[in-house]
């Protein structure tokens, strides 16, 4: 286990803003910690860098503690490296020494070996001898990356490092760290509010909310398995219809009889079930029908979003030659892999 | 956290920073309930109302004079287009590398019966002898002609910028409300502009609370010449402390009025592209009436002392190669060099702890350094001497060494010049290291290194600038200072100011030439940067996006 977070608490001023909060993240892993704004993202950042000390519980790094109330390893002697949103590239020193910065104890060799390395992988040997003014924004952000990994951190946290980016940037610049941070073998923490980066960055989430870790699975579970409305929200659009249960595998709706497994809930309970866009296709010749009521174009594709015959909401997303006017019904087909139900 | 890094060295060394600026202030105000010497019952009867009114007369005259013609000048050069605008707008700020000593002894040179003014008059005119008796400057009225013309600029450089600032878009409002143009003037422009006005008038009643040179030539009784006289001639310690206690109250009474005036109201531009005002040509008559105004303090502030050192240094200019004078300088650059060096390096250590802690007791503390620069140099002469000279005697005292190495010394000196001229410099480097991010302070804690590394290596040089800046400041400031100079120097040691007041008090006018010019050139970096900074040389209708 790289990093043991254990039932910590964090007050600021008297308020608490995490509470019983645990997350461990293991060796060479890639997690992206996404929630809420003001859900205490940045905070759980600054408390694993050392910068905020908490109130109780236990922090530790490679099973070492650092923080745990009467032991308290200061920032610098953590070998955490952490990368801001706005970067803090110090102005006054070229691309190559705000990178070389951190490894001043290093032999020139070393050094060299680790600048040549980096800037190749990050792409960014030609801009070495620039000021950081004088790049571009993605540039500036390679070359903090590069900072922060040249003295070989135990742990790398990232504070929302794209979302200056324009998003054609932004591609290419995540696949490149992803890369560089699989191939340097080190564990990673990231901060973001853009669900798609962190779906694309990471090997799992955590979703932080309500002071504490909500769940903490792969992209993948955290899509099509969430734990809370809340988390299945923020994964993606998606709208809720009412369900009854029938028995451990079968819900009943407006929309149709859905099978899995639903031994969770009681039957005969009244349940509401999320519908991805994804879940309903247009389909001409369905029996079923809804109206449009909105539509919005995404170049590819539409999504409508749809009302059924009882007044409940769906998404859809159609290929954009699908193109159907406002209050025009249209006929759809429910084909859902994943139930998602909640009370 | 940054503030684990103070550890217990730095709060000690920083506290006794703050208790040596302290010091010379609670000494003073330590006096102001022991009045009890037989001088002290002969001053309060025949001299502390002498003192009173006149201080009270000049500082009110002063302050309403240096608001009429800052106010004025700055709101022509901003408004309007007339002849030598573009000069004036510069060059109205000028009066403010010319110590305010070395106008007075110019201007009593120049009214001398023997003076360019009454020479030329009786030369061309035939008259002359006989003006001289009705324009006696030695007097009141003198040191209130020569302190408003040297220090209006205070308030024309902060009203400018204030008036720059103003969006064009609260006039026009203005103008479709129905007001005119006095209208606009008085309930839109100056109003905006209270800050600045505050801020500059305040700045004009410090400087004249704290001259001392001018009163203590033109022969009129202030509080700062009274502390001098009743210490250095009289020989009345408690009682020179006394009359100190009190000029102090009257400067601690400003500094709450203009806390006060200043109030809670924001005067934030509220637009962000602000258009900026559009300047309006002024025709015929109005456009000379504008160009005589501006040029009339320009000449007296700054053209006509210039010329008229000029014309000394013709008459005087084999003092240049004296060895004393070379002395002089020596001393002068060699002590302004060393004092600012240290008084630049303690407030940037000073800022930088107040960035880093969140203890409120440090941050507060270091508010002391926001109201050195009020307090007159007189004043802070006598307060250090007190307790550096019981120091010694104590010293004396326990090993029987009649030395006195504090008082009268190079460390007396510095401590006067850091009490009073810390305040430019911490405000610089404080508002220097507010525009560096704090992300970039834990950056470089994340790589392992220490808080002074962090000064040393990145904030340090990132500021170069304004460290420079800031001594630039210092350092003239300490040049150009008299009283406190004079007071606690040690033994001969003499610097360009001691050498003009000299020169001044032995009635060689003349002679006074070079020193003044060589501290005219030094003021004059700090002026340039000023004018640099907030009056641009080019054409000034630029609409800013």
């Amino acid at each position: 286990m790289k990093l043991e977070v254990k039932n910590i608490s964090f007050n600021i001023d008297g308020n608490s803003i995490l509470d019983g909060l645990s997350l461990n993240v293991d060796e060479n892993e890639l997690i992206s910690l996404i929630g809420p704004s003001a859900s205490g993202k940045s905070s759980l950042l600054r408390i694993i860098a050392g910068f905020e000390n908490i109130d109780s519980g236990k922090i530790k790094v490679n099973g070492v503690i650092v923080d745990d109330r009467s032991k308290i390893i200061e920032p610098q002697n953590r070998n955490i490296g952490i990368i801001f949103q706005d970067l803090a590239l110090f102005p006054h020193l070229d691309c190559k020494d705000n990178i070389l910065f951190g490894m001043s104890k290093h032999s020139s060799s070393k050094k060299l070996e680790r600048l040549q390395r980096l800037s190749d992988l990050l792409n960014i040997t030609e801009i070495l001898d620039s000021f950081p003014h004088e790049i571009s924004g993605g540039q500036q952000q390679r070359v903090a990356i590069a900072r922060a990994l040249a003295p070989k951190p135990e742990i790398l946290l990232l504070d929302e490092p794209f979302s200056a980016l324009d998003e054609e940037l932004k591609e290419t610049l995540i696949s490149d760290v992803k890369k560089l941070l699989k191939e340097e073998k080190i564990t990673t923490i990231v901060i973001t509010h853009n669900i798609k980066e962190a779906f694309q960055l990471s090997d799992k989430i955590a979703f932080l909310d309500d002071k504490r870790i909500v769940q903490f699975d792969t992209s993948y579970n955290l899509y099509h398995k969430p734990l809370t409305k809340e988390i299945a929200n923020f994964c993606g659009i998606g709208s809720f219809i009412n369900g009854k249960i029938m028995d451990s595998n079968h819900v009943s709706t407006k929309l149709g009889d859905f099978f899995g497994d639903t031994s969770k809930f009681e039957t005969g309970s009244n349940v509401v079930i999320m519908i991805r866009p994804d879940d309903i296709i247009h389909d001409d010749n369905s029996t079923q029908s809804a109206k449009v009521i909105e539509k919005s174009f995404h170049g590819s594709d539409f999504l409508y979003r749809l009302e059924l015959p009882d007044g409940e909401i769906v998404f859809c997303y159609t290929p954009s030659h699908h193109n159907h006017a406002i209050n025009e019904v249209i006929g759809i087909k429910p084909v859902i892999d994943h139930l998602i139900i909640f009370n | 956290m940054i503030e684990k890094l103070i550890n217990h060295k730095n709060t000690i060394l920083l506290y006794f920073i703050i208790l040596l600026v302290v010091l010379p202030i609670l000494t003073v105000m330590s006096y102001i309930f022991q009045p009890s010497t037989e001088l002290w019952s002969h001053l309060s009867k025949n001299l502390l109302l002498d003192y009173l009114s006149n201080t009270g007369i000049i500082l009110i005259s002063v302050a309403l004079l240096s608001l009429i013609i800052g106010v004025s000048c700055a709101w022509l050069v901003t408004n309007f287009v007339f002849p030598g605008k573009d000069i004036f707008k510069w060059l109205l700020v000028m009066p403010i590398a010319i110590p305010t000593y070395v106008s007075a002894y110019i201007y009593a040179g120049l009214f001398e019966p023997s003076g360019m003014i009454f020479d030329s008059v009786e030369n061309y005119l035939g008259l002359g002898k006989e003006l001289y008796e009705i324009v006696e400057l030695r007097n009141i009225y003198g040191v209130i002609f020569i302190l408003s013309i040297c220090l209006y600029p205070y308030v024309y450089l902060l009203v400018y910028s204030s008036f720059k600032e103003q969006s064009f878009c609260a006039l026009e409002i203005g103008k479709s409300l129905g007001l005119n143009n006095l209208e606009l003037f008085s309930r839109i422009s100056i109003p905006l502009a209270r800050p600045g006005i505050i801020a500059g008038v305040s700045l004009v009643m410090m400087e004249t609370l704290a001259e001392f040179g001018t009163m203590d030539y033109y022969g009129v009784r202030t509080f700062t010449t009274g502390i001098y006289r009743t210490w250095f001639a009289l020989g009345d310690e408690t009682s020179a402390l006394h009359l100190a206690s009190l000029l102090l109250t009257f400067v601690f009474v400003i500094i709450i009025i203009e806390k006060f005036s200043r109030g809670k109201s924001q005067y934030v531009n509220t637009s962000q592209k602000s258009k900026k005002i559009k300047d309006r040509r002024l025709n015929g008559s109005y456009g000379m009436y504008a160009f005589f105004w501006c040029l009339l303090f320009s000449l007296l502030g700054f053209v006509i002392p210039v010329i008229q050192l000029g014309l000394w240094l013709v008459e005087t200019y084999s003092y240049i190669f004296e060895e004393y004078y070379l002395q002089v300088i020596m001393n002068t650059v060699f002590i302004a060099t060393i004092a600012s060096i240290i008084i630049v390096l303690i407030s940037l250590y000073s800022s930088y702890i107040n960035r880093s802690t969140s203890n409120l007791y440090i941050k507060s503390s270091l508010k002391i350094f926001s109201i050195g620069y009020a307090i007159p140099g007189v004043v802070i002469a006598v307060g250090i001497i007190i307790p550096l000279t019981m120091i010694d005697n104590l010293q004396a005292l326990i090993f029987g060494s009649p030395l006195y190495y504090l008082s009268g010394s190079f460390f007396a000196l510095i401590l006067a010049y850091l009490v009073r001229f810390s305040t430019i410099s911490y405000n610089a480097t404080e508002s220097g290291l507010g525009k560096i991010k704090k992300n970039i302070d834990l950056t470089v804690q994340s790589f392992g290194f220490s808080n002074f590394i962090a000064l040393k290596e990145i904030h340090m040089p990132i500021m170069k600038t304004t460290l420079i800046t800031s001594f630039i400041l210092v350092f003239v400031d300490i040049v150009k200072e008299l009283p406190a100079t004079l007071i606690l120097r040690p033994f001969n040691f003499d610097t360009l100011a001691i050498n003009i007041y000299e020169l001044a008090s032995s009635e060689q006018l003349s002679y006074i030439a070079s020193p003044s010019l060589i501290l005219i050139s030094i003021s004059l970096i700090p002026v340039i940067l000023l004018i640099r900074k907030n009056i641009n040389f080019g054409n000034t209708n630029e609409i800013r996006s």
